[in-house]
C-alpha cells in the first residue's frame, strides 16, 4: 500500500472520530506547547537580562571575599580600608573604584519612616554602575573628602517621604537617628527580570559615613565587602584584574589552598548568567517534555482501543491481501497523523503564548525556530515510538481470528 | 486450480489437541461450482479458511492454481489471497466508513494497482453487479442484497482464480438470497470457478457439485441432480 493511500485511510478514520481524535491530540497539544513556551521564554528573559548585564558594561571587575574557600557557617574573611587605599592606588587612572558596603536601615522624615537599603559607596560607583539622577546630583569627591552626611536617595524612597523629586533636594532625611542632606534623588531602573529587584530602593551615603555608622567590634575593626572596578580601557581588564587578584594573594595568602579574595568581571558574570539560564531552561523543558511522555502513552492507549475496536476490519483487510507491513503502516501512519496535528496545534499554542509573555514582560520578541522544528520531529517521533506496539499488534493478528471477532 | 491432498488440520487448545480436518481431498477444476455441506463443527469453516489461504493446514498438500502454498508464510499467503481468491462472507464484510466503490478497489490497493486504473476497474466490477448506480454510497445506506454484491464485485476485481463464497446468502431472506444465488450462477456461467460453503440444501442445489464435510473427512462427492437455475440479479 502506498503511503498517500496510507494518508487517505487515516484521514477516513480520524475524521470518523473527530472527537476521540481531538482529545487525544490535547496531550500531544499541551506537550509540544509548553515545550515551546518555556524554551522561548527562557531565550526571550536570557536576552533580557542579558541585555541588563551589558548596558552596565563587560569593563567591570569586582573583588570580594571567596566563600568557597571557607567552611559551612563561617563568615568569610573581609577586605580591609588598607586593601581599598591599597588598590586605590593599583588601579591608578586606568580604572574607576568604589568600594560597596550594604546596609538596612529605616529612612525618616517628619516621624515617617521607610525601610531601605543603604549603599554606602565612593562617587564613582555611579559611572562603575551606569547609574544616573532624576535630580540633583550624585555624592561628590567633596561630599567624602568633607565627611558631608548627604545621601542620594531611591527613586521609591523618595517618593514615599517627599512630595516630589525637587522637593526632596535640600531636605533632610534620617538614617540610623542621624541627619542627611538630600542632594540627589536616583533616576528610575529597570526591574530586573531575574527576581524582579530594582535599586528604587535604595539610598546611597558616602563609604565613609556609613562604615562609620557601622559596628565593626565582631570583625575587630572596619571592613570592605567588596570593592568594584570599571576599567576606562577594556584591553586593560584581564591586566588589572590579574593584578588585583595577585595583590590580594600577597597580601593575605590563602586558605584551604584557595585565594581568600576572588575577582570577577562582568563578562564572567555572563557567562554564569547563561549557565544558569541553561540549567534553568533545561529543566522546564525536562519537566515539560514529562507531559510529551503523558500525551504518547494516551495516544498509544487510543491506539490500542482502536486495533481493538477495529479487529474485524484488520480481518477483512487481511482477507482481501493486506500483508503485515500494509496494516502496520496503516496504524503507524494514523497515529503519527494524530500527532502531528496535535503538535502542530500544539506550535500555535507555543508561538501564541511566548507572544503573549513577550508582550506582557515588555521582553523583545524571539521565537526559537529549532524549538519549532524540534515540537514537529518529536511530535513524529512520539507518534512512531507509541504507536508502532499497538500497529504491531494490529500486524501481528491472525486473519481467522480477526474475521470472527464480533 | 485447487488440489487438496490428505490434509489435516489440528488445534491445540492448551494441552488438548482437537482435530478438525482428518485427511482431506478435494480437487476442484477451473470453471466448476462447488457447494460444500456440513453441518456446524463438521471442519467445513477450517476447510474453507484453509482453502481460502486464512490458516494453514497440520499435514498434507495444498496446490492452488499450480502452486503449492502448503509452507507459505503469512505476506505470501496475504499475496496469495490478494490475487487468486476472492472472498464472499455471510456478513458481507465491507467496511462501513468507505463507499462501495472505494470498498470494492481495496483489493487492488493492495495489489498496488495505480489509482486511475483502480477507479475503472473498480466502476467496471460495479456494473457486473449491476450496481454501478450506487458506487458512491456507503454500506449502511445499501441493503443486505446490495451489500453482498458490492462484496461480490469486489470479490471479482482483481480475477481471482476462485470465489470462495460462506454462507453467502445467510443473512438474507429468500428471495434476496435467490438473486445473489443467480448472480453466483451467471458468474459460473461466464467461466467463474466457485467455491460455496453453506448448510442449506437448496442453496447447494444451485451449484453444479456438491462435496458433504462429515467429521473432518470429504464423505460424499457427486454431481447436483436437479439443479436450481435462477434468473435475473445481473443485467443481460
Amino acid at each position: 500500500m502506498n503511503v498517500t493511500e496510507g494518508f487517505r485511510q487515516s484521514f477516513e478514520t480520524i475524521s470518523h472520530n473527530k472527537l476521540r481524535t481531538f482529545l487525544t491530540m490535547l496531550g500531544m497539544n499541551i506537550g509540544v506547547g509548553s515545550v515551546i513556551a518555556v524554551m522561548a521564554i527562557g531565550l526571550m528573559s536570557r536576552g533580557a537580562v542579558m541585555r541588563g548585564i551589558e548596558s552596565i558594561g563587560s569593563s567591570l571587575l569586582w573583588g570580594r571575599p571567596n566563600r568557597a574557600a571557607y567552611p559551612d557557617r563561617v563568615e568569610p574573611m573581609q577586605m580591609r580600608p588598607a586593601d581599598l587605599e591599597a588598590l586605590g592606588d593599583l588601579a591608578g587612572t586606568d580604572a574607576w573604584i568604589t568600594p560597596l558596603l550594604r546596609a538596612n536601615y529605616a529612612v525618616g522624615r517628619l516621624g515617617w519612616q521607610q525601610a531601605a537599603s543603604v549603599f554606602g559607596v565612593w562617587p564613582a560607583y555611579a559611572i562603575v554602575w551606569a547609574r544616573e539622577t532624576a535630580a540633583g546630583r550624585f555624592l561628590g569627591e567633596e561630599d567624602v573628602d568633607r565627611r558631608q552626611r548627604v545621601v542620594v536617595l531611591g527613586r521609591n524612597i523618595s517618593r514615599a517621604l517627599f512630595d516630589s523629586e525637587s522637593a526632596a533636594l535640600g531636605g533632610t532625611v534620617t538614617i540610623g537617628g542621624r541627619d542627611f542632606l538630600v542632594v540627589g534623588v536616583m533616576a528610575a531602573k529597570e526591574r530586573s527580570p531575574v527576581d524582579d529587584s530594582s535599586d528604587d530602593e535604595t539610598c546611597y551615603v558616602p563609604f565613609e559615613i556609613l562604615s562609620g555608622m557601622t559596628d565593626w567590634t565582631s570583625t575587630g575593626g572596619p571592613r570592605v565587602p567588596a570593592i568594584h572596578f570599571k576599567v576606562k580601557d577594556l584591553s586593560d581588564l584581564d591586566g588589572l584584574a590579574a593584578r588585583v587578584e595577585r595583590y590580594l594573594a600577597s597580601a593575605h595568602g590563602k586558605v584551604g589552598g584557595e585565594p581568600r579574595f576572588v575577582v570577577r568581571s562582568a563578562e564572567e558574570s555572563i557567562q554564569t548568567t547563561n549557565k544558569v539560564f541553561d540549567i534553568v531552561t533545561t529543566v522546564i523543558t525536562l519537566i515539560a517534555g514529562i507531559s510529551l511522555v503523558v500525551g504518547g502513552i494516551g495516544i498509544m492507549n487510543i491506539m490500542l482501543v482502536t486495533v481493538t475496536e477495529r479487529t474485524r476490519e484488520i480481518g477483512i483487510r487481511k482477507a482481501l491481501g493486506a500483508r503485515r507491513r500494509d496494516i502496520l503502516g496503516q496504524f503507524l501512519i494514523e497515529s503519527v497523523i494524530i500527532c502531528l496535528i496535535g503538535g502542530g496545534l500544539g506550535i500555535v499554542l507555543g508561538v501564541g503564548v511566548t507572544a503573549v509573555v513577550s508582550i506582557v514582560r515588555g521582553w523583545e520578541y524571539l521565537l526559537p525556530w529549532f524549538a519549532v522544528a524540534v515540537g514537529l520531529v518529536v511530535s513524529i517521533s512520539i507518534g512512531l515510538f507509541f504507536g508502532i506496539y499497538p500497529a504491531v499488534k494490529a500486524a501481528r493478528l491472525d486473519p481467522v481470528v480477526a474475521l470472527t471477532k464480533e | 486450480m485447487i488440489q487438496l491432498e490428505a490434509v489435516t488440520k489440528v488445534y491445540r487448545m492448551g494441552r488438548l489437541e482437537v482435530p478438525a480436518l482428518q485427511g482431506v481431498d478435494l480437487r476442484v477444476e477451473a470453471h466448476e461450482f462447488v457447494a460444500i455441506m456440513g453441518p456446524s463443527g463438521s471442519g467445513k469453516s477450517t476447510l474453507m479458511n484453509i482453502i481460502g489461504c486464512l490458516d494453514r493446514l497440520t499435514t498434507g498438500r495444498y496446490v492452488l492454481a499450480g502452486t503449492d502454498v502448503s509452507r507459505m508464510s503469512d505476506n505470501e499467503l496475504a499475496e496469495v489471497r490478494n490475487r487468486e481468491i476472492g472472498f464472499v462472507f455471510q456478513t458481507f464484510n465491507l467496511l462501513p466508513r468507505m463507499t462501495a466503490l472505494r470498498n470494492v478497489e481495496l483489493p487492488l490497493i493492495y495489489n498496488g494497482v495505480a489509482k486511475r486504473e483502480r477507479r475503472e476497474r473498480a466502476l467496471e466490477a460495479m456494473r457486473t453487479v449491476g450496481l454501478e448506480n450506487r458506487a458512491l454510497h456507503r454500506p449502511n445506506e445499501l441493503s443486505g442484497g446490495q451489500r453482498q454484491r458490492v462484496a461480490i464485485a469486489r470479490a471479482l476485481i482483481n480475477n481471482p482464480s476462485i470465489i470462495l463464497a460462506d454462507e453467502p446468502t445467510g443473512n438474507l431472506d429468500s428471495k434476496t438470497g435467490a438473486e445473489i444465488m443467480a448472480v453466483f450462477q451467471h458468474l459460473n456461467d461466464r467461466g467463474v470457478t466457485i467455491i460455496l460453503v453453506t448448510h442449506e440444501h437448496d442453496i447447494a442445489q444451485c451449484a453444479l457439485r456438491t462435496v458433504a464435510i462429515r467429521d473432518g473427512l470429504a464423505s460424499r462427492d457427486e454431481p447436483v441432480i436437479d439443479r436450481r437455475v435462477l434468473a435475473g440479479g445481473v443485467p443481460a
